[in-house]
């Protein structure tokens, strides 16, 4: 009985879990939802429906790891599904901010990161909406052509014109990083 | 003629027929201007995958947090008295079934059961393989730019979630990519304690067999372990 209740009390409460979830995963979901929605406000709405749905379904993963990927997928449909809302041609503020980002300790490598960052959150403003989803969604996500295209409701040829005309668009606009960043 | 779009597709390992594939592969073994030019593309998507994450301030935390609480307390889940009894239950059970198992030993025979396993556990468990190599790639091309407190808890994080996924392919009858997460802790043990001069080759070494290792999970499905390693 010792070891049971031994057991018991190694096992953390569910609101424990979450909360070193929100503090171990909350960056790279919000990071995530924001490329997908380049709006912070609705990037923190995606994650926190998303972090609504794995409480409710808490009991439902056998692995922490499974648990992280479902959440973060869903956090990805969640984001999806406020661009849509928001409207196909919704215009989009290509003078929102970047968002503050972690830096180092060589001041040098912190300012190149950050005038990288700079740099590919601009080129990403340039892409319209459907090429900026697909290529996060397929780069970045690693969804498949396929599950793109069920996703979005589009043809496969479409995600991959899509997609051609996104990497086209990012390769010409970073073209500068190609000598700069070596 | 290769296109930069059929580049693009063939590093992807999505949206080619096998023929196509294999066209490509035999044309960039034979061409070296096309080798430079599909080096090219894959170095520029290396850059593009590592795109910067924000830092979550803690206020956007504590509200992620509240709404939880709030929806805990709101609704509070299935009542959990029965919990203690369950496991009490459970470990009864267990040694029933020990004590069962041990009388009736000598006239068990055959092959040892097998284990049903659900093809879908095992596709998401290489999804989820696939998604922590590339977030665990991402983190590691950064690695000079973070400090030491913040490489030392990445690579405890990394050890994690090695364990929990090789735990995860156990569970989906997949042993061989168990085994191969599991073999990367020592090398990840070594890059957490390691001198930083010795830390660049194992973390060279790391990137390439992550690499190696996304590129299998990402073929064709004709592959001798379920998940392709």
């Amino acid at each position: 009985m010792r070891m049971l209740t031994g057991f018991m009390r190694a096992s953390p409460r569910p609101e424990d879990e979450f909360r070193d979830l929100i503090a171990r995963r909350g960056a790279r979901l919000q990071a995530a939802c924001l490329r997908i929605t380049r709006d912070p406000a609705l990037a923190e709405d995606a994650v926190q429906e998303a972090l609504l749905r794995a409480w409710r379904a808490r009991d439902q993963f056998r692995a922490e790891a499974e648990r992280d990927t479902w959440l973060h997928r869903i956090a990805i449909n969640a984001a999806l599904e406020l661009v849509r809302r928001r409207g196909p041609m919704a215009e989009i503020d290509a003078d929102t901010p970047e968002p503050d980002l972690p830096g180092g300790d060589d001041p040098a490598r912190a300012h190149l990161r950050a005038a990288f960052g700079a740099d590919t959150g601009a080129a990403m403003a340039k892409l319209t909406e459907m090429e900026r989803v697909c290529f996060v969604l397929k780069h970045i996500e690693q969804w498949t052509l396929d599950e793109i295209a069920a996703h979005l409701g589009r043809s496969i040829n479409s995600i991959k014109q899509a997609l051609f005309r996104g990497v086209g668009k990012l390769r010409g606009e970073l073209a500068h990083w190609q000598e700069d960043s070596r | 003629m290769i296109s930069d779009d059929d580049l693009l597709l063939f590093h992807w390992q999505d949206g080619l027929d096998e023929a196509r594939r294999r066209e490509i592969a035999e044309a960039l073994a034979r061409d070296a201007g096309l080798g430079a030019r599909y080096a090219r593309l894959v170095a520029d998507l290396a850059r593009f995958g590592t795109l910067p994450e924000p830092a979550v301030d803690a206020v956007r935390q504590a509200r992620w947090w509240r709404a939880i609480r709030d929806e805990a307390s709101a609704k509070p889940a299935a009542s959990r008295w029965f919990v203690p009894f369950a496991l009490a239950a459970g470990v009864g059970a267990v040694a029933i079934f020990g004590a069962l198992w041990r009388t009736s030993e000598i006239e068990i025979s055959g092959p040892p059961p097998t284990a049903v396993v659900d093809r879908g556990d095992e596709d998401r468990v290489a999804r989820s393989v696939r998604v922590h190599l590339a977030e665990a790639g991402a983190d590691l091309s950064q690695w000079g730019e973070q400090p030491d407190a913040t490489r030392r808890r990445l690579v405890l994080r990394w050890i994690e979630d090695q364990r929990a996924l090789a735990r995860a392919a156990e569970a989906a009858g997949d042993a061989q990519l168990a085994r191969t997460l599991r073999a990367f802790e020592p090398l990840l043990r070594d890059l957490a304690e390691g001198a930083p001069e010795a830390a660049l080759a194992e973390r060279e070494q790391l990137a390439f067999e992550w690499s190696a290792m996304q590129t299998k999970l990402a073929a064709s499905p004709s592959k001798p372990s379920p998940s392709g390693i």
